[in-house]
């Protein structure tokens, strides 16, 4: 069974610090899988440097056992709700459109069926109506199914979500997690970057915890126990933490060439 | 009457000068429109200040190297100055504590200070009559001539073609970076782009209008232009419009007195242009929110009015005389009057010797809102869980937002009462 | 650091000893003849530079309305024993200095021996007037007068050398008055218009009879405007005129925008040639000097329009 990501010592340094250290995992398929961790653990740098957003420091990863770059229209990427600007001049359906550029790339025009596509995904997260509507005009929980709906017109094999439960409300995100279940059961393979604990159970199957390093991962059942989450939220590791302020202030190189 | 027959010689090109001045600042200004909504759609519109003072070494430098003044040089010296400094400043932010906006003084004061000091020096070896860069600080549109002109179209026209080809990168890439990195567009190609396109337009730009407010015919026209569209294409063909229209009106109004810059004129109609828009303008104007308000305002009136009228016995007509309705109402006396007149002028009420009558539509009017009042009485009570002497105020301002669809979907949620919490009737 | 207090003891001492620059002995130095602009420069010349050492703030071609002074020119100022300047603001940018300076030296405008009724007067209250009064040789010599008697009070001792130096000079510039007043009478008066990129001419206009037009005004600080241009366009059409001149101190790109406009118009009027307007030509060039500068501008203008 291919795996779905594999992580290899990924590494990646902010500012001379390690903000994710020596990553090792291999996740599976056909998943809804949970990266959690305490705030500033990484989660977010992980799913950039798996999506290529950021160059790791050190390691490497792949997708579906292939580099990225020969992947990519397999691969979805649902950013934070909060990194783009909604005041921007775009409707929901433009926005949604740009899941299309994917396989269009910046210049073949869209199709008939892209707007199928795209149409297709709007209903999927309930935001039909909402079509030509101002994407400053929408609320946050519209706003995330307005992302989701961008990312399933990619028409991808994986997913990977930063948080996208966040600031939405309780219905919102019922709709949410019903269609990413659905999607599970199509065959899709979600990574998502989760927050609350009191609903990780019941989302995810296998689950990734993090706190700058890999505390545990693997299915939901085995590695969402108190010791593990008590390792995962508990606090830093001192010594790690200690060496990393020494790389950071004498400017040390983590690996020799 | 003078100034328009000035503006009319300008606009039928009376004068050679005048076509040249007019042709040279429509193109500048439209191409510094049109980058400009890129720059202010990625939020890097004192990105646009800083490379606006930045070329200013580079012309100088292009001076002293060349020793001549062609234009062409000047853009090219211009322009890798001008490049130099954005890169300095992401580099600086990225890779240092310093942050963007302290990077973006340092660079920009930094930048001007060499430039001036080049400048300085340049005057001081008295090759005058062959540098004349002293105009780049605030321009000399008056002094254009056609192979200037031919520059700019032909630059401008690269540009042009630049950003419409790339229109789709470029928007993405200013919507949503990661995403877009995500999707494996070229970002650094798209990045590369702009900047360039930005700095050659600030090099060409800054001989119209100077240095010092190059970045507001950067970033004024695209301001202008969002308060009239919420989608992208219209708002880069509008930035361009309005400031090459605001380029051509400038240039008009300079020519109508002696004396008088061009530069400095073009930047003022432009400003005006974004003070009028924000105020009229379609899409978030304050005069339309402030119409919206009055329009609200006077229909609270009326309805709160009318609703002084209603008989809760026969629910039939009713009569009142000033002092008596006045009484019955919480109104200040003016705006009883007010809201009476309102009445009387939408056939609600009329008048006789001093007495109001409510005619039968104002009849029907009073018992609607009435109808409203008491369903959302009822509602909140209900699904709030709320004590009937809660309820009350709630609904005295809910009852105006309650369209007719509303109303019926209340009425079918509460299942056609007939009661409200305070056990009144709820008049059909 | 064994003894820090005795080494910044050291230090400032250093530091004090060597900065004596202008705390010299009084009569043994040279005098220290500081002029703003080469014009000015070249009256100092003739007339001190056999006691004097005379230095020049302003080099050939360079533009005096807008010169800003360096941090050397104002310690070659403070070092000065005198500083002429040639006065009306023409050295627009150095007016607190100049004033500053009166304090504590002997400080001479050429301007201030020129009788005010025969200054051109452009605002009356906002105290604007022409400064170019070196192109009117008579009001000139005035001034040189009046430099060369301060001059005198200043240095009493060289007294009979100044003046001798003085009239040899006056003598001069009346000569080379002459023959500049015989080379204008070759050209017939209604000939005689004069375009120049500022407005720096007019006393000339009035020395030689001739009608005078600048594209700027007085001063090069104010931007000429497309009505400006498009004026002078039509001025040089209505009145036939066949050159125009540019200038060594100013850009020449507004006027050359003016003779684009004329040509469009089906009118050719070319350069006449390029005369020196506020500052003198390289040194060691008979340009270099007032009076041979004077001829040239001359002799230029009257080829051009002949």
């Amino acid at each position: 069974m291919k795996p779905s990501v594999e992580t290899h010592n990924l590494t990646v340094i902010y500012d001379k610090k390690p903000a994710i250290w020596n990553i090792d995992f291999t996740l599976p398929t056909g998943k809804i899988i949970g990266i959690m961790g305490p705030n500033g653990s990484g989660k977010s740098t992980l799913l950039k440097a798996i999506m290529g957003i950021i160059e790791p420091n050190i390691g490497y990863s792949k997708v579906f056992d292939q580099d990225l770059e020969d992947v990519r229209n397999k691969v979805s990427y649902v950013p934070q709700r909060q990194s783009v600007d909604w005041d921007f001049p775009a409707s929901v359906w433009d926005v949604v459109a740009m899941g299309r550029y994917a396989t269009k790339g910046l210049f073949k025009r869209l199709t008939k069926e892209d707007h199928r596509m795209i149409e297709e995904s709007l209903s999927k997260v309930n935001m039909t109506p909402f079509t030509n509507r101002q994407i400053s005009q929408l609320s946050g929980g519209q706003q995330q199914r307005v992302f989701l709906a961008r990312a399933l017109a990619q028409n991808a094999d994986l997913y990977l979500m930063d948080e996208p439960f966040v600031g939405v409300d309780a219905a919102t995100e019922q709709a949410i997690i019903t269609l990413l279940k659905s999607m599970r059961d199509a065959g899709k393979t979600l990574l998502v970057v989760h927050h609350d604990l009191l609903t990780a159970q019941d989302y995810f199957e296998h689950m990734v915890l993090l706190n700058s390093r890999l505390v545990a991962e693997g299915p939901t059942s085995e590695v969402f126990t108190k010791d593990i989450l008590t390792e995962t939220y508990g606090g830093t590791l001192t010594t790690l933490s200690k060496v990393a302020n020494v790389l950071q202030e004498k400017d040390f190189p983590m690996r020799h060439k | 009457m003078e100034f328009l027959t000035e503006i009319w010689s300008f606009f039928t090109f009376s004068e050679p000068n005048v076509k040249v001045v007019f042709w040279g600042s429509l193109i500048l200004c439209s191409i510094s429109g049109l980058v400009g909504t890129f720059t202010l759609l990625r939020k890097r519109s004192l990105i646009g200040d800083v490379i606006s003072h930045a070329v200013l070494p580079g012309i100088a430098l292009a001076f002293i190297i060349g020793q001549q003044k062609n234009p062409l040089y000047l853009i090219i010296g211009a322009t890798i100055t001008g490049w130099i400094s954005t890169y300095l400043v992401d580099y600086i932010t990225k890779h240092s504590k310093i942050k963007n906006d302290t990077a973006i003084a340092l660079i920009l004061s930094v930048f001007f200070g060499v430039g001036v000091l080049l400048l300085t020096h340049i005057q001081h070896s008295g090759n005058a009559s062959q540098s004349g860069l002293d105009q780049f600080i605030f321009g000399r549109a008056s002094a254009m001539n056609m192979s200037d002109v031919w520059l700019f179209s032909i630059v401008g026209t690269i540009i042009t073609i630049l950003i419409v080809i790339f229109f789709r990168g470029l928007s993405l890439l200013s919507f949503d970076e990661n995403y877009s990195q995500s999707i494996g567009f070229p970002n650094e190609l798209l990045k590369l782009i702009l900047s360039i396109t930005t700095v050659t337009t600030v090099a060409m730009g800054v001989q119209a209008v100077g240095v010092v407010l190059m970045s507001a015919l950067l970033i004024t026209p695209a301001a202008c232009a969002k308060f009239w569209t919420n989608k992208i294409i219209p708002m880069a063909i509008l930035a361009l419009v309005i400031s090459g229209a605001s380029g051509v009106l400038g240039s008009a109004i300079s020519y109508t007195y002696n004396g008088m810059p061009t530069g400095p004129w073009i930047v003022v109609v432009v400003s005006l242009f974004a003070f009028i828009s924000a105020f009229i303008g379609r899409k978030n104007g304050l005069l339309k929110k402030y119409l919206q308000r009055s329009k609200n305002n006077t229909k609270i009136l009326r309805e709160n009015t009318i609703k002084l009228f209603f008989n809760p016995k026969t629910l039939g007509e009713t009569q009142f005389s000033f002092e008596d309705i006045f009484a019955k109402s919480k109104m200040q006396r003016a705006t009883l009057k007010k809201g009476l007149s309102l009445l009387k002028s939408d056939k609600l009420i009329t008048t006789n010797q001093g007495t109001y009558t409510t005619t039968s539509l104002g009849i029907e009017e009073a018992k609607t809102i009435v109808r409203k009042h008491r369903l959302w009485e009822l509602y909140i009570s209900k699904f709030m869980h709320l004590q009937p002497d809660h309820v009350h105020d709630d609904a005295e301002g809910i009852e105006h937002v309650i369209t007719p669809e509303i109303e019926r979907e209340l009425e079918k949620e509460l299942d056609f009462p007939t009661k409200d919490p305070h056990d009144s009737d709820i008049p059909y | 650091m064994k003894h820090p207090s005795l080494i910044i003891a050291c230090i400032t001492i250093f530091s004090f000893g060597c900065n004596s620059t202008s705390s010299d002995s009084p009569g043994n130095e040279t005098p220290l003849v500081v002029a703003t602009t080469s014009i000015v420069a070249d009256i100092a010349k003739n007339i001190c530079s056999d006691f004097a050492e005379v230095k020049s703030l302003m080099g050939p071609g360079v533009d005096p309305h807008l010169y800003k002074a360096s941090h050397g020119d104002i310690e070659l100022l403070t070092n000065a024993d005198v500083v002429i300047y040639n006065g009306l603001h023409l050295e627009g940018k150095m007016s607190e200095i100049l004033e500053k300076l009166k304090s504590s030296k002997t400080v001479i405008a050429v301007s201030d021996g020129v009788d005010h009724t025969s200054i051109r007067t452009i605002n009356e209250e906002a105290d604007v007037h022409d400064p170019h009064i070196w192109f009117d040789v008579s009001i000139w010599s005035e001034g040189v007068k009046h430099v060369s008697e301060s001059v005198q009070t200043k240095y009493p001792e060289y007294k009979d050398q100044i003046e001798k130096n003085t009239n040899t000079y006056l003598r001069a510039i009346d000569s080379v008055n002459q023959e500049c007043t015989k080379l204008v009478a070759s050209l017939a008066v209604e000939k005689r218009i004069l375009i120049t990129s500022h407005d720096a001419f007019e006393y000339f206009g009035r020395s030689y009879n001739f009608k005078v037009r600048g594209l700027q005004g007085i001063s090069t600080l104010s931007e000429s405007g497309l009505k400006d241009v498009t004026d002078m366009v039509n001025f040089i059409i209505d009145n036939k005129i066949k050159a125009v001149f540019v200038e060594n101190s100013v850009p020449q790109k507004a006027l050359r925008s003016v003779i684009d406009g004329c040509k469009a118009k089906g009118h050719e009027v070319t350069v006449g040639g390029e005369l020196f307007s506020d500052a003198l030509g390289a040194d060691r060039t008979p340009e270099g000097t007032y009076l041979g500068m004077l001829y040239f501008n001359v002799e230029t203008v009257i080829n051009g329009l002949n």
